[in-house]
C-alpha cells in the first residue's frame, strides 16, 4: 500500500499537479492512500484508479474523522445518507 | 429549526492556525438535518491555553483541534483518550460538565480504513510505503497503518519544506527515522 501524507497533490499548492510517487511504485501498489483532502481526486489517486488500483482519498478520512468527532458532541451517529449528504454539502465551496 | 443561535444554543468550535469551512459546514448542516440546538463556529487563537480555559468557562461542548496546536494543548486537558495518546496528538475536545477529554479522531477514521483492508487481505501483513513529514495532521492517519505494518518502504527527499521520510516497523521507529532525516 501506498500512502502519500505529504502536501503534494493539494490544490493551490506549488505541486498540486505532481505525483507523490514515481509511475513505477503506483502500478507496483496494491492499494493506494492520498491523505489530501482538497482535491479528492489528486493526480495520485486518478493515476492509481486509471490502473485499477482500489484507493481510499483524504475526503473520505476527513468526513469519517468529522463523523466521529460530531458523534462524540451529540451522542448521535447520522444515518450514511444523511452523513452523505453532509459531505456533499460540505465540499461544495 | 432555526440556524440562529439562541441562549440554549449548544456551541461547538474548531482551533486552527489557518480555520476551513469543511468542519463548519459539515456539522452545521447535520445539525440542521437532525434538529439539534447545535452550532458550530470555526475560530483561531494566539493563546490556547486561554481559548482552552474559554472552552470550560463558557461550556462549550466540543472543539475541533488542527495545528499547531494539536500537541500543545495536550496538556492542558484533563483525560486523554488512547486514540490521543497512541500518537501524541489531539484533534478533538469534548467538553462534559467542565472536564475535558482529548481524542484523535483522524487516528479513528483510518482504524476504520485500515481494520477494512485487513479484513480483506489476510496476513501476512502488507508492506506498507510512506511519505512525508509526521508533524501535520495527516501522520495520525498513517499511524494505524504504521503500528500494524510487518514491514515498510521509503525514501527521504526534499520536497519543498517537506521531506519524504523513510518508515520502519512502527509508527514510532518512523517518527524517529523522520526526525533524523529532518
Amino acid at each position: 500500500m501506498l500512502v502519500n501524507v505529504t502536501p503534494i497533490g493539494m490544490a493551490g499548492g506549488p505541486e498540486a499537479e505532481a505525483l507523490a510517487f514515481s509511475e513505477q511504485a503506483i502500478a507496483a501498489a496494491e492499494r493506494v492512500f492520498d491523505v489530501v483532502a482538497m482535491p479528492a481526486q489528486t493526480p495520485l489517486i486518478r493515476r492509481a484508479q486509471a490502473l485499477g488500483k482500489p484507493v481510499i482519498t483524504g475526503l473520505e478520512v476527513i468526513a469519517l474523522q468529522a463523523l466521529e468527532q460530531f458523534v462524540l458532541y451529540t451522542g448521535i451517529r447520522p444515518t450514511r445518507a444523511q452523513v452523505d449528504a453532509a459531505v456533499a454539502y460540505a465540499r461544495d465551496i | 429549526m432555526s440556524t440562529t443561535p439562541s441562549r440554549d444554543t449548544v456551541l461547538c468550535i474548531s482551533l486552527a492556525g489557518r480555520p476551513g469551512t469543511f468542519g463548519v459546514r459539515f456539522h452545521n448542516h447535520l445539525y440542521r438535518q437532525l434538529g439539534l440546538d447545535f452550532y458550530y463556529k470555526a475560530m483561531r487563537t494566539d493563546d490556547l491555553p486561554a481559548a482552552v480555559a474559554g472552552i470550560r468557562a463558557l461550556g462549550i461542548r466540543g472543539c475541533g483541534v488542527s495545528m499547531p496546536y494539536k500537541e500543545a494543548c495536550m496538556a492542558l486537558v484533563d483525560e486523554i483518550d488512547p486514540s490521543a495518546a497512541a500518537i501524541e496528538s489531539v484533534n478533538t475536545l469534548v467538553n462534559t460538565d467542565g472536564h475535558l477529554k482529548a481524542y484523535n479522531t483522524d487516528y479513528l477514521a483510518v482504524r476504520q480504513f485500515w481494520r477494512s483492508i485487513r479484513s480483506i487481505r489476510a496476513p501476512p501483513l502488507p508492506c506498507v510505503a510512506v511519505v512525508g513529514w509526521p508533524r501535520p495532521w495527516p501522520v495520525p492517519c498513517v499511524m494505524p497503518a504504521l503500528q500494524k505494518a510487518s514491514s515498510l518502504r521509503a525514501t527521504s527527499r526534499p520536497v519543498g519544506n517537506w521531506r519524504m521520510c523513510a518508515a520502519i516497523d512502527g509508527w514510532r521507529s518512523w517518527a524517529t527515522s523522520a526526525r533524523r532525516c529532518w
